[in-house]
Order: structure tokens, then C-alpha cells, then sequence
């Protein structure tokens, strides 16, 4: 894992905040054990104190000018860095660039919500839809709750931008693929590389 | 934000007990119980009673009691209730893609209208390829109205003994179907749809159900529609646009036509579910004919509860009408940090300012409006 | 995902991206692949069936395999005849075709409309002297056969071999349809092939050994009015293992056969030589054995009364009153609609129900038939999503009270995906649309209909402009089945409606007379003394004839690769 690291500095800086956060917070699946829901209660308050700080101050978060938001945005990356490409399964969607810091953006008046960008590796990409999902579930399951996530493709990095931005962010269309057995299957698969790549890093 | 308002909302009650997402609550037209559904599969059903204010009429106070807890069956998600105007019968849509008939068991020769019996799965309506979306009763309970992911809106003739037949299958939308509502007094029908419009379908009385017109505006999915109950005058509909349309139908003969007459901004995420309340009589003010059209409540991704006042004003001289709205009443974070994914107007008598809505926290919240 | 597709001896390899690409199957062996992208099919949904989902990409893919390009590709690249890899193109189209394309050109100037054998000739003259194809057929013959081993598939059925209902299978749409979402009504789905399958059989076995040609040495091409007889062509079942080569090669719509005139500027209103005489083979014939099939020539344009869908239930109805030993009467109930009737056989004396049948058509028809069908088998009717529910459906179902009569259960039905039935099927030519902007009709092609001999009235043309494309079709579909009647047949309803016995008898003894002939060759029973269809024949000849003129039907799983899911 290390040796795909693309910029070390951000990564030490990032990487304490990151174990905390990549602990799973299960919105819908009751993935592990109770024993991690005291470690993310913890968490929750952890962020808190950084949003707080936020949505009062004056600047602007989409620069990232805060160490808060900024080791709060590389967190966010990190949970979603380590997920695997469905098709090359050895490979994260980091080391395929699909996924960068830069790209998760927070509202400027609402901290809460953010968005995050993906970079589908080739513009006819039929996997697009699949590797949103899996980074919205990833976050869905790992963030806390009061985040509002809106997931989008890179603006002009896809052929079908408007209709993947379009399923990505109907939560009917998202909760009811999560329903679906042989989905939900590819969809874990890809997500277990996410705790590993932390753990390793800790 | 909320000071400036005249209206207020007061919590009645909060009612736990879903173990997932609640996606939708239907108040039952005849009797005092509520009925929610959700991602954990089952429906909820609420008993509740009122104690009315001997010196005002007004009530006082509501206390709700959960009835039962049907399990559905369902394999997936029941994202949707509706209750058949007699209040007898309950539909469920799943994500399984069936629609469930339940009717309560009567055992024994009780009082016709409080049968205390199980609820029973009486029908399976199969036929949808995909998620069920959504479920409408016609206002005479004649006939059934369901949408899916399949695109398809289907149209089924509700027969004695819990049979039914197809009477449709109306493939004018091209992409997801999310939501169907009937007219309140004539059989039209109206879909909303991840497709960005609206489509209005009639019977032809010779032929097979047909789509009469479609309407287009707004930019993005249309999640809910509600017409107005009292004539159907007007229809509106909430978008993933963030804004309400309202839809005046157009005194058009033999035909079926819809205007529309405002924009109703104030949500800055989905809007995925309104309800209208039924008005009081109109007034006559200074050469114009004022209209209250009811209260219309809205919710959706943000979290918000808006309750809008309607207005329909007529010149007297020009016979020019027009809608007016304005928010008299609002709540953020009505379920906390949570998307409230339905709202819906009690229908009985004396509790027509009570206001129920279902969140992502899985709670259904009972609120009355002080306006 | 591999999708075999032997006639252009190269596969088909479906990327997870849902691309295609066409791989040379010798180069897939090797391992070096050099693709070539393919276009994604554009034919929608509403032009094959009434249903959506059903047709799966690869589906889609065999179905834009076959289209009027692939036939001129092929006419192009087929060697002379005197080389060995030469093959004999052949047409066949069906009626309903050739009455979209009457319809198409009946003006409001000729007195009498253009019927369908002057269609025939045209399509004919048009196929063999500007295409080159070397016979051209319609498929009514074909069909005829089809009725035979249909009505004596019904005589097992009611003799207690097999179930009832029996569900008419010529429409491949709905078979389609059972085969992916209703695998319980699969049992009661007819089992005799299609008339397009029996015209594929007697053109690549019966004629291919007339004419001395392997099935693979013939190219075969259907008209038909219907999108899904493409798949219906690419089953499985259909190909012939030992030749490498499918009965019927390529599908195409009137569409496309309309398509492919205009682009050769073919003019099919003009008339052709001799296009009103007969080819029958029909008064003619006798029955000594001698070759009855003069010049290759098959009885032409049998008129089946009763649908324009191919009269499945009114041949069987016909067969029933011909044969029954008591005088029955027939009582015909409309359902709602034209697209829904019952037929009802009774003994007129004792008034004891011999027959319960039903015409219908249409996708919603179809689900109430489906709900009927699995309700009196005591079925439970869909797709696994449903089981956990239909437990509890079972328990909350109460008996009606004081019904004690049991449900009155279908013996036959004759199913039709499209509203309508084939006539109006998915391929036909679409209604002249009157437009703004410049007569462009609804699969984008300019066309000036008035011009064209579309016979239009005032009325018609300002019912089309006030009205949306619902009323046209329906009126549309009129014309088309009048021209379809037109085949010298009477058309009242009446006469549509009920079969008439002894005009059947007569008419079709030639006709009969060949099929028998072609039951000899193809199925070679030992007792050549076989003067009916319904004969019964030895077990070798049995099999044969089980094998040419009946198939079967498998419920077909749905995707359950994670990543090709559809959300």
C-alpha cells in the first residue's frame, strides 16, 4: 500500500485523524461488532469540534485553509481511497486517480455537506455507476449522519456525466440497490480492502 | 427564521419503533389509525385518540398507541401505504417489486367498523419488473394505481373478494416512476417521474387507459404530487429541483389541460414529499372572489417542513385568476439531522391541523399546526 | 458474455461496460482479438413488445444482427451459383406483412384497393429481379401446418398428455415474456413451432432436399411483422447443429423490407405483370402421389378465417364443430374489449360446455390471463420475489361464499403480445403521420403519404391532427386489417368472427392434401396410407415429426452478475 502513496506529507498529517475515522459507522448494516459503536460516539464528537469551528468561521473551506477541515477532508479521502476498482480488484480507486483529495468540497455555509468528485478513468466508463455507489455507500456507512453527501463525476470526465450524477444522488435508487443480493455482493467485496488499507497504515 | 412566521408547530408525538428508514405514513380515511412503513419491511399501524376542549370545541390533546405491527412478507423495502377510501383495506409497494392487499381478518360477527382482527395479506398484485414505487387508491376505491423503476404505471379494477384485474399498463415515461395520485372526485390519474415531467392519464371508455398530456418544467426527478383535495382544480408537485410547481387545470372541454401558475421556492434540497390540506369557504373581498386553497406541507432532503398557504384570487372584472402562496409556518430539522422522506395532512374531522412525517431515523413524528 | 452467432461466423463479446464487440471466432481461439466495436442496438423497447425489460442486451444484439443491411451484405457476398459456397437466397413473408404494405399503397384514387396477392407479386418482383433472391413465398402455407400439428397438439393435450390450457406460442413476444417472468405458464404454452419455424423448416429440409441443398447451402429470410421474431429465429432450437446454420438465417420487419424498396426505388404501388394470377397449386392437385409442388411453388395466400393473428383459436374451434358427433352452438363473449374474447362451445342439446377458449391480446390482457391461468391451476404465479408472500396470501385467500361451482378454465387461448394481435405488431409500417415538418414519419424518414397513395380522407386527416398517435394507430390498424381481409375473403364481422365450417372444408383439401404430402417426405412414416394430418404415425416417424414441427420452452434466470445489475 505505502509504496502506491502519492504524496507522504499529507499522508502523515492525515493519517491519525484517518484510523479514527475509517471505523466503521454503520448507518444500515450492522457490520461489526457494538464494541466499535463507543470508538465512533468518540469520533462524532471529534468532528464535531472541527465543524463547529467551521460553520462559524470565515473562511473559506473549499480552500482548506483550516489543519480542521483539511485533515477532515483528507479523512473523508481516506475512506474512500482504499476502496477497490471493481474491475482491477488489486487496485484502489487512489492508485487509479479516481479519487483525490481536492476533490471532496465542502458547502461554504452548510459544513455538512459536502461533495465529493470522482474521476472515471476513461470517459466511456461502464463501471462509473458502480464505483459512485460504492464510494456513497462507503460514506454512508462511515460518516456521521448529519452529512449530507452529494456525489458527482469529474465535470466533463464522463459521457453519460448527467445521468450518473442524476442516480448517484437519488437516495430510492441507491437504498433499493442496496437491496439487491448480487449487487450487494460486488459492492462488499470492493469495501473490504477499505479497513485493511487503514489498519496497515496505523 | 422561524419567528417571523405566524404559524407554529407543536410536537404530539413521536412514535419509535422502525428499525430502518421510515419512507411513507397514510393517515386511514375512516378510522383513527396511522399507518407507516418501512426499509425493515414491515408496516406500523398507530391507534390514536382525541380528547376535545369542552369550552371551544378545539383538541386538546392526542395519544397514540401502537396497534400492531404487520410483517408484510415483503422481500424488500415497503416503500409505500395507501389506505382504500372505505379505510377497510391497506395497500403496500415494495422494492420487491409486488403490491400487497391486507384486510383485516373478521372473526367474528363484530361491529363492522372496528374489526379488531389480524391483518391478512388478501392479494398479491404481481407484474412490475422492478422496485414498486408507489400506490393510489382512486377516490371511489374502484380502482389502483401503482409505478415503478420499470417506467410503467399500472391501473388495476379493484373487484369483490380481493380480485383484481389489470385495466392498464401505461408505458409513456421513460424513466423511473416515482409517484401516482389520483383526483380526488374524477378518475384521472397523475405520475411523477425521475424523467422530469408529469404525465396525466384518462380511461377511454371504448379503449385502454391513455396518457391525455404530460407536463414539463420542472429541472430535475418530480418525487411527490398532491391535488388539491377539495376539486381538483390544482395539482402540485415537488422536484429534486427544490422547488413545488402548482398546476391550474384549465377549463378546456373534452380535453385535459394544466398551466403552470407558481413556483414555490424554499427548499434547497429534494423535495420528496407535499400534502394539501382541504380549504375553508372563500371569501368575497373588494370585487375580488379570495380563494384560500388550503395549506399545502412540504419536506424533503433538507430536513425542513414548510407549510404554504394557497390563494387563489379572482377579478371580479377581468376574471383573471391568480395564485398566491406564502410560507406561514416552518420547522428545520424536523427529524433531527435526518431526511424526511414523507408528510401527509390527518383527514378526519376536527384533526385536519395535524400533520404527521416519516424520516431516515426511522421515527414517524405527529405535529399540529398553529396558524 | 459470449453470444454465439454462427452465420457470420464471429461472436459477439459483451465488455462489462455493456459494449459489444464482434470477435472473429477463430481469432478467440487464438487469443489475438482484434475487435470491432459495435454499434448499440437502437431499436426501443415499444417496437418489439409491450413490455419493458424484456429484452436483454445480448438480446438486443441478436436482434440488430438481423436487419436489411446484413440481408444486401449478404446478397452482395454470396459467390455465384456455380461455387460451392453459393447459396440459394429465399424470401418468405408473412400476410400480415403484405396486408401493412397494401394498406400502405391503397390509394384513394384506385377503385379497388390493392390486394394482397398483387402485393405478393410486386414484393416478388421486387425481391428476385432487383435483390436477386431466387424464391419468394408467403408463410401461409407454412402456418397452415403450423394449425395441423397445433390442433393435434390440442388433441393430446385433452386426451391427458400435457396440460390445459393450451397457450398459443406464434407469438414470441409473449413467449419471451414466460420464459423470463412466468415460468409457470411455460407447461401450457403450445409446443408446435411457430409458422415462421415450419416455413424455416420446409425451406431448409423439405425444399433444401428437393433442390439438393444442405440447410447450410440456403439462405433463408423472413418478413414479419414483429421485432421479436428475430429472437424467436435465434433460438437455440432453431439452429441446426450439423449444418452450423439456423432456419430461418435472417429476420427482417415490413419496415425494413419497405425500407429497403424505397432505397432501390423500387415503386410498389406500380403494378407488376401477371400479378393477379393464381399460383395455387390448390384444384389442381391429385392425390396419386405425383409431384403436387409444381415449379417449386408452395399453395399461396391460404386464407384462415377467423384473426389476423394466425385464426389459431378459430382453425381449433372449426376442427371441434367439424368433428363433433352433436350439433354445438358458439357463444362469443367480448371482455371489455376486441382485444379480449371468450369462446364458449355448447352441445345444443344438452347444453353441456364442450369448449372454453379465448382470444387475447395485449400486454394487459395478457397479465389478467396470466392471473387467471396460474389462479384455476392452482399455480403461484411469478417470480421468486413474490414466494415468501404468496404464503401468506394462501392463508388469508377465504372461499367464497356459496361458490361452489369451480372456476370456468380456459381449455385454449390464443395469446398475443400486441394489442391488436400481429397485424399490429411492433415491425408493421408505422401509420402516415401528417405533420408540420415535411411529413417525417415516426422512424424519421421523410414521407409525403398522400403522395405516396395513402389513402387518407378529409375526416382521417383532421382526426390524425387533433389527435394524438393513439387514435392513428387504431385507425391504422383498421386499414390494415381490412387490407388483410381483402385476401378475397368476406370480412364482416360475423364472418370473422366464426369460422365457417363448410367453406373451410373445401378450401382447404388441397391444401391439406400438401401438408399430408410434406408430413410424408419430411417425417417418412412407414404406412404411407396417412390422409390426414391428425394420423396418427409410427414412433420413428413420431420423432420426426416432433422434431420438425415442435419445440420447446425454459425459463431463463435473470442477471445475477453483481456488476451488470441494472439500479
Amino acid at each position: 500500500m505505502e509504496s502506491f502513496n502519492p504524496n507522504p506529507t499529507i499522508f502523515v498529517t492525515s493519517k491519525h485523524r484517518a484510523t479514527h475515522f475509517a471505523k466503521p459507522h454503520s448507518l444500515w448494516l450492522d457490520e461489526e461488532g457494538s464494541d466499535n459503536d463507543l470508538e465512533t460516539e468518540d469520533e462524532s464528537n471529534d468532528i464535531e469540534e472541527i465543524d463547529q469551528d467551521e460553520i462559524f468561521g470565515t473562511r473559506s473551506v473549499l480552500h482548506a485553509t483550516t489543519v480542521q477541515t483539511y485533515s477532515f477532508k483528507l479523512a473523508t479521502k481516506d475512506l474512500i481511497r482504499s476502496i477497490s476498482d471493481p474491475e482491477h480488484r488489486n487496485m484502489s480507486l487512489e492508485q487509479l486517480a479516481v479519487v483525490s483529495a481536492p476533490q471532496i468540497t465542502f458547502d461554504r455555509k452548510v459544513p455538512e455537506r459536502l461533495t465529493v468528485e470522482f474521476t472515471p478513468t476513461v470517459p466511456h466508463c461502464g463501471m462509473s455507476t458502480f464505483i459512485g455507489l460504492s464510494i456513497r455507500v462507503r460514506l454512508l456507512r462511515s460518516l456521521p449522519q448529519r452529512y449530507k453527501v452529494d456525489i458527482r463525476v469529474k465535470p466533463g470526465s464522463h459521457q453519460s456525466e448527467q445521468a450518473l450524477n442524476k442516480q448517484l444522488n437519488d437516495k430510492e435508487r441507491v437504498a433499493a440497490a442496496l437491496e439487491n443480493p448480487a449487487l450487494l455482493e460486488v459492492l462488499e467485496q470492493c469495501l473490504s480492502t477499505t479497513g485493511h488499507g487503514n489498519s496497515e497504515e496505523t | 427564521m422561524n419567528v417571523d412566521l405566524p404559524g407554529k408547530f407543536e410536537l404530539v408525538a413521536e412514535l419509535e419503533g422502525h428499525d430502518d428508514r421510515a419512507w411513507h405514513i397514510a393517515w386511514n380515511p375512516t378510522r383513527n389509525l396511522l399507518a407507516s412503513c418501512s426499509a425493515d419491511k414491515t408496516v406500523r399501524l398507530y391507534n390514536f385518540s382525541s380528547s376535545t376542549n369542552q369550552s371551544d370545541g378545539t383538541t386538546n390533546g392526542l395519544t397514540f398507541t401502537h396497534n400492531t405491527t404487520i410483517p408484510t412478507g415483503h422481500t424488500k423495502t415497503v416503500r409505500a401505504v395507501a389506505w382504500s377510501p372505505s379505510g377497510k383495506t391497506l395497500a403496500t409497494a415494495s422494492f420487491d417489486a409486488n403490491i400487497g392487499i391486507w384486510a383485516q381478518e373478521e372473526d367474528n360477527e363484530e361491529a363492522e367498523d372496528s374489526p379488531s382482527g389480524e391483518w391478512e395479506c388478501m392479494s398479491l398484485l404481481e407484474g412490475h419488473e422492478t422496485e414498486c414505487k408507489s400506490i393510489a387508491y382512486s377516490s371511489t376505491g374502484t380502482l389502483l394505481a401503482s409505478c415503478s423503476r420499470d417506467k410503467t404505471v399500472w391501473i388495476w379494477e379493484v373487484h369483490p373478494d380481493s380480485d383484481f384485474e389489470c385495466m392498464g399498463v401505461l408505458m409513456e415515461h421513460t424513466q423511473d416512476v416515482k409517484c401516482v395520485a389520483w383526483h380526488p372526485t374524477e378518475e384521472i390519474l397523475a405520475s411523477a417521474s425521475y424523467d422530469d415531467t408529469i404525465k396525466l392519464y384518462l380511461d377511454d371508455p371504448s379503449d385502454d387507459w391513455f396518457c391525455a398530456t404530460t407536463l414539463t418544467g420542472h429541472g430535475s426527478t418530480v418525487w411527490t404530487l398532491a391535488w388539491e383535495p377539495l376539486q381538483g382544480g390544482y395539482l402540485a408537485s415537488g422536484s429534486d429541483d427544490g422547488t413545488i410547481r402548482i398546476w391550474r387545470r384549465l377549463p378546456v372541454k373534452g380535453e385535459l389541460r394544466f398551466d403552470c401558475v407558481a413556483v414555490l421556492e424554499g427548499h434547497d434540497r429534494s423535495v420528496y414529499s407535499i400534502s394539501w390540506s382541504p380549504s375553508p369557504p372563500s371569501v368575497v373581498v373588494e370585487g375580488e372572489q379570495q380563494c384560500e386553497l388550503g395549506l399545502l406541507a412540504s419536506t424533503g432532503g433538507d430536513g425542513i417542513v414548510l407549510i404554504w398557504q394557497i390563494t387563489e384570487t379572482t377579478e371580479a372584472d377581468s376574471g383573471k385568476t391568480v395564485i398566491e402562496h406564502k410560507i406561514v409556518a416552518r420547522i428545520d430539522a424536523a427529524h433531527g439531522v435526518f431526511d424526511v422522506n414523507s408528510i401527509a395532512w390527518c383527514p378526519r374531522t376536527g384533526l385536519q391541523d395535524v400533520l404527521a412525517t416519516t424520516g431516515d431515523d426511522g421515527h414517524v413524528k405527529v405535529w399540529k399546526i398553529h396558524v | 458474455m459470449l453470444v454465439a452467432h454462427p452465420d457470420v461466423q464471429t461472436e459477439i463479446r459483451v465488455d462489462f461496460s455493456g459494449s459489444y464487440y464482434e470477435v472473429a471466432s477463430n481469432d478467440l481461439k487464438s487469443g489475438a482479438a482484434p475487435q470491432k466495436k459495435l454499434q448499440t442496438a437502437e431499436i426501443s423497447l415499444n417496437d418489439c413488445l409491450a413490455c419493458s425489460g424484456c429484452i436483454t442486451s445480448a438480446e438486443s444484439v441478436l436482434i440488430s444482427m438481423q436487419s436489411h443491411t446484413e440481408v444486401l451484405n449478404f446478397l452482395e457476398n454470396n459467390p455465384e451459383d456455380i461455387c460451392v459456397s453459393h447459396k440459394v437466397p429465399v424470401l418468405s413473408i408473412a400476410p400480415q406483412c403484405l396486408a401493412s404494405l397494401a394498406a400502405s399503397i391503397s390509394s384513394s384514387s384506385t377503385a379497388a384497393p390493392v390486394t394482397l396477392r398483387q402485393v405478393l407479386r410486386r414484393v416478388e418482383a421486387f425481391c428476385k429481379t432487383v435483390l436477386g433472391f431466387t424464391q419468394v413465398y408467403d408463410t401461409t402455407f407454412a402456418r397452415h401446418i403450423a394449425l395441423l400439428e397445433h390442433a393435434k397438439e390440442y388433441r393430446e393435450r385433452k386426451a391427458g398428455v400435457g396440460q390445459l390450457p393450451m397457450l398459443a406460442s406464434a407469438c414470441p413476444g409473449w413467449v419471451c415474456y414466460a420464459e423470463k417472468t412466468h415460468a409457470e405458464m411455460l407447461p401450457f404454452i403450445s409446443r408446435t413451432k411457430s409458422p415462421q419455424q415450419v416455413m424455416g423448416t420446409l425451406v431448409k429440409e423439405w425444399f433444401g432436399a428437393r433442390w439438393g441443398k444442405s440447410p447450410s447451402q440456403i439462405y433463408h429470410v423472413s418478413v414479419m411483422p414483429c421485432y421479436d421474431k428475430k429472437l424467436e429465429a435465434s433460438r437455440q432450437d432453431f439452429f441446426n447443429d450439423v449444418y452450423s446454420t439456423r432456419d430461418v438465417d435472417c429476420v427482417i420487419t415490413t419496415g425494413e423490407l419497405d425500407l429497403m424498396m424505397r432505397d432501390k426505388g423500387w415503386d410498389l404501388s406500380k403494378p407488376v405483370e401477371g400479378e393477379d394470377l393464381e399460383k395455387d397449386i390448390g384444384d389442381t392437385c391429385h392425390q396419386n402421389g405425383d409431384d403436387i409442388f409444381l415449379n417449386d411453388a408452395l399453395p399461396e395466400l391460404v386464407n384462415h378465417p377467423g384473426t389476423s393473428s394466425g385464426s389459431y383459436l378459430h382453425s381449433l374451434i372449426a376442427n371441434m364443430v367439424q368433428n363433433s358427433p352433436r350439433p354445438v352452438d358458439i357463444d362469443v363473449k367480448a371482455m371489455r374489449s376486441a382485444d379480449y374474447e371468450e369462446y364458449t362451445l355448447t352441445e345444443r342439446e344438452s347444453r353441456t360446455v364442450v369448449f372454453r377458449g379465448a382470444k387475447c391480446y395485449g400486454f394487459r390482457n395478457l397479465q389478467n390471463l396470466v392471473r387467471k391461468v396460474g389462479r384455476d391451476a392452482g399455480l403461484q404465479v411469478g417470480r421468486g420475489a413474490a414466494g415468501k408472500l404468496a404464503g401468506l396470501r394462501g392463508r388469508g385467500l377465504k372461499t367464497r361464499k356459496g361458490e361452489v361451482s369451480a372456476p370456468e378454465i380456459y381449455d385454449y387461448v390464443e395469446v398475443m403480445a400486441c394489442p391488436g394481435g400481429c397485424i399490429n405488431g411492433g415491425g408493421q409500417l408505422r401509420p402516415p403521420t401528417i405533420t408540420q415538418n415535411g411529413g417525417v414519419d415516426h422512424e424519421g424518414f421523410e414521407r409525403d403519404w398522400q403522395a405516396s397513395g395513402v389513402q387518407l380522407d378529409e375526416e382521417d386527416i383532421g382526426r390524425i391532427q387533433g389527435q394524438g398517435a393513439k387514435w392513428g394507430d387504431k385507425e391504422w390498424t383498421k386499414k390494415v386489417e381490412l387490407a388483410y381481409w381483402q385476401a378475397g375473403q368476406p370480412h364482416d364481422s360475423e364472418d370473422v368472427q366464426l369460422p365457417k365450417v363448410n367453406g373451410i372444408k373445401n378450401k382447404t383439401t388441397a391444401v391439406d392434401h400438401a401438408s399430408v404430402q410434406i408430413l410424408r417426405d419430411l417425417c417418412k412414416p412407414k404406412d404411407l396410407a396417412a390422409q390426414s394430418w391428425l394420423d396418427s404415425v409410427d414412433e420413428e416417424a413420431e420423432t420426426r415429426r416432433r422434431k420438425y414441427f415442435r419445440t420447446q420452452y425454459r425459463a431463463v434466470e435473470s442477471e445475477v452478475i453483481g456488476l451488470a445489475v441494472k439500479w
